[in-house]
């Protein structure tokens, strides 16, 4: 039974990274073509990537693009968490499950709803419509985050700021949010890369202006040399460097709340 | 010129302007209710300048959402609250100038120890050479000086809980509240914290409101308490009061340990009363009907006793012996005697005689 459980293990984490792992090899092949595994070893295809203005322009358009969105949508985000927690309304239910809709919702659908719009205002090809389109799909990570965040705040420690002299928006900023921090960070991570990764809505709303995963589709169609590859295992480390620095942040702050705040007498 | 803080006073100093400390407190039939819940109903009661009043009662007797009332964590709803004669309704919390101490300690988790005592006079505007000395003289009052780079996760409970007080009388309040503020520390660090906090109040001189479910904890800190039930006031008065002449079943049971009798009859001055049967009482008029209480302490062994009943047990308390007797009646009756010397304590099963002074027992209404 134990070896079952292992096999099925093996098997099951195998089948998670080994398509990245394959990547890593592919990438630092000499060959013009995707071999595997590679005669021989070089990293021309990273130099490519930077060599090649389209790339670069690609990479940078995907940067603005998700920072702005991560900005945009953790802003939103965090005050929508604030009214969905904290408020007392009808409809409530309601508006959490819109403001979670986008992540359910198929993509393809809110793309063409979103082209359809931006067609009409003449916003497509327009960055900043394109930076608003990747808000509205990094919104859910961020609501959903932050407002189990805020479910588990111990709203004495609030209290006790503004009876020692702190008003509501004074008491929420010095003590609620540094408390939202991490997982505002935890959010933006998620978010960021919901955004970096975004391909069918950019399709459909950018109009010719290409990020990295547009690069790389358009790419696909014509050639496929050793480039996109490199690329994959670039973001890849990107992200997993996110992760990394989002999961220490999270767990320092754990400990700080956890032992602050012990267990109702 | 600086003035020195109140925390900075050295033994046998005294602070001119610690008469006027404390701010009187009154709150004038304050009613709350949660639906069909009644949480607090004419609720009134005066606190003077000065004064530890502690709300002692079990949980949901109303005595937190008296003092969330007067904190401004929630509106009042009929009535008012009045500090040093001005009604405080409409004013918001921060700007009631109180001092608060919460059950989970509820510092603020990303600031040092420092950092939390800070906190009120930062949010005064006070500049920031005087908020490190202040701050610093009263974590010294509260012997934490050297801890004060120090996060809150690195403390014990009972740091928590002074760095807590010192947050809460850093800026020199004139009210201070605290919510069941020993309640999940363990007996012995609650003891002692029980003295120091009333030793700081001294010195400090500020009106307190204490709210507690633990009666021994409100005897030992207050100079008066009101014992609360279903929200509403049962008795109100000092701990001596309350202890000697409980107006109601309630307060008699609520504080100290208390044999609570049911009066069956009367017929001229002998009376029957549940648990030690017909006395013949001398002393004064027997009650007619309701109840008495007799504290454990009153009644004594004695061959001559005007009662008897069988020992059911005789527990062994070091400075005292407890004994728990069942009457003819099957009602419980409990008696504590000093032991001082050798004591024959009878074996359980054994018939005992006990007695006690007429005066000593509390009349109480059905």
């Amino acid at each position: 039974m134990k070896r079952l459980l292992a096999v099925y293990f093996v098997l099951l984490v195998g089948f998670l990274i080994l398509p990245l792992i394959f990547l890593v090899p592919i990438s630092l092949s000499a060959s013009q073509f995707l071999e595997f595994p590679p005669t021989s070893l070089s990293l021309r295809w990273y130099a490519a990537f930077f060599e090649d203005p389209t790339w670069v322009g690609a990479a940078i358009l995907s940067f603005r693009v998700g920072i702005g969105a991560t900005a945009l949508s953790l802003v939103v985000g965090t005050l929508a968490s604030i009214a969905l927690v904290r408020g007392n309304f009808p409809g409530k239910s309601a508006l959490t499950a819109i403001f979670i809709a986008p992540l359910i919702l198929p993509t393809v659908v809110l793309a063409l709803a979103l082209y359809i719009v931006f067609l009409r205002w003449q916003l497509v090809d327009n960055v900043f419509a394109l930076t608003l389109a990747h808000a509205i799909v990094a919104l859910p990570y961020v609501v959903m985050i932050v407002s189990a965040s805020l479910r588990r705040f111990d709203t004495t420690i609030e209290r006790a700021a503004r009876v020692l002299g702190a008003g509501p928006i004074k008491a929420f900023m010095l003590v609620t949010l540094p408390y939202l921090v991490p997982s505002m960070f935890a959010a933006g991570i998620l978010a960021f890369f919901a955004s970096f990764d975004e391909l069918i809505i950019t399709l459909f709303v950018s109009g010719g202006a290409q990020t990295l995963p547009v690069r790389i589709w358009n790419d696909l169609g014509l050639k496929l040399d050793p480039t996109v590859p490199a690329v994959a295992v670039m973001l890849t480390m990107l992200s997993i460097v996110g992760m990394g620095i989002g999961e220490v942040i999270r767990r320092r702050n754990e400990q700080r709340y956890q032992s602050a705040t012990p267990p109702e007498a | 010129m600086t003035i020195p803080s109140l925390f900075e006073l050295r033994d046998g100093e005294t602070d001119l302007t610690m008469a006027t400390k404390g701010s009187s407190i009154e709150f004038r039939s304050v009613r709350k209710t949660y639906g069909s819940f009644v949480a607090l109903e004419d609720f009134s009661m005066t606190v003077a300048p000065g004064e530890f009043m502690t709300l002692l009662g079990p949980s949901g007797s109303g005595k937190t959402t008296a003092l969330n009332c007067l904190a401004g964590f929630i509106d009042i709803g009929d009535g008012d609250i009045l500090i040093d004669g001005v009604s405080i309704a409409r004013v918001p919390t921060e700007k009631r100038g109180i001092g608060m101490v919460f059950q989970n300690y509820s510092l603020f988790p990303h600031r040092s120890v420092m950092g939390n005592v800070a906190f009120p006079l930062e949010m005064r505007g006070m500049a920031r050479d005087e908020v490190r000395r202040r701050s610093l003289a009263a974590l010294e009052m509260v012997r934490l000086d050297g801890l004060a780079d120090r996060m809150p996760h690195e403390l014990s409970g009972g740091q928590k809980q002074r760095v807590a007080f010192a947050r809460a009388v850093v800026f020199e309040p004139s009210v201070l509240l605290m919510d069941e503020p020993l309640g999940a520390l363990d007996l012995k660090l609650r003891e002692t914290l029980q003295l120091e906090i009333k030793q700081y109040q001294r010195q400090i001189g500020c009106t307190v409101i204490y709210v507690t479910h633990d009666q021994g904890e409100a005897l030992t800190l207050s100079d008066r308490l009101a014992v609360m039930d279903k929200g509403v006031i049962q008795q109100l008065g000092t701990p001596q009061e309350l202890y000697d002449q409980p107006a109601s079943r309630f307060v008699a049971s609520f504080i100290g340990s208390n044999n609570i009798l049911k009066v069956f009859r009367s017929e001229g001055s002998t009376v029957s009363i549940e648990g030690l049967g017909a006395i013949e009482m001398t002393g004064r008029e027997p009650p007619s009907r309701g109840y008495v209480a007799l504290r454990p302490e009153h009644i004594r062994r004695t061959p001559k006793g005007r009662a008897s009943a069988t020992l059911e047990q005789a527990v062994f308390f070091g400075n005292a012996i407890r004994y728990v007797l069942r009457g003819t009646d099957e009602k419980e009756v409990s008696f504590t005697e000093p032991r001082s010397g050798a004591v024959d304590v009878p074996a359980p099963g054994t018939e005992v005689r006990f007695d006690f002074d007429d005066s000593s027992l509390t009349y109480l209404p059905a």
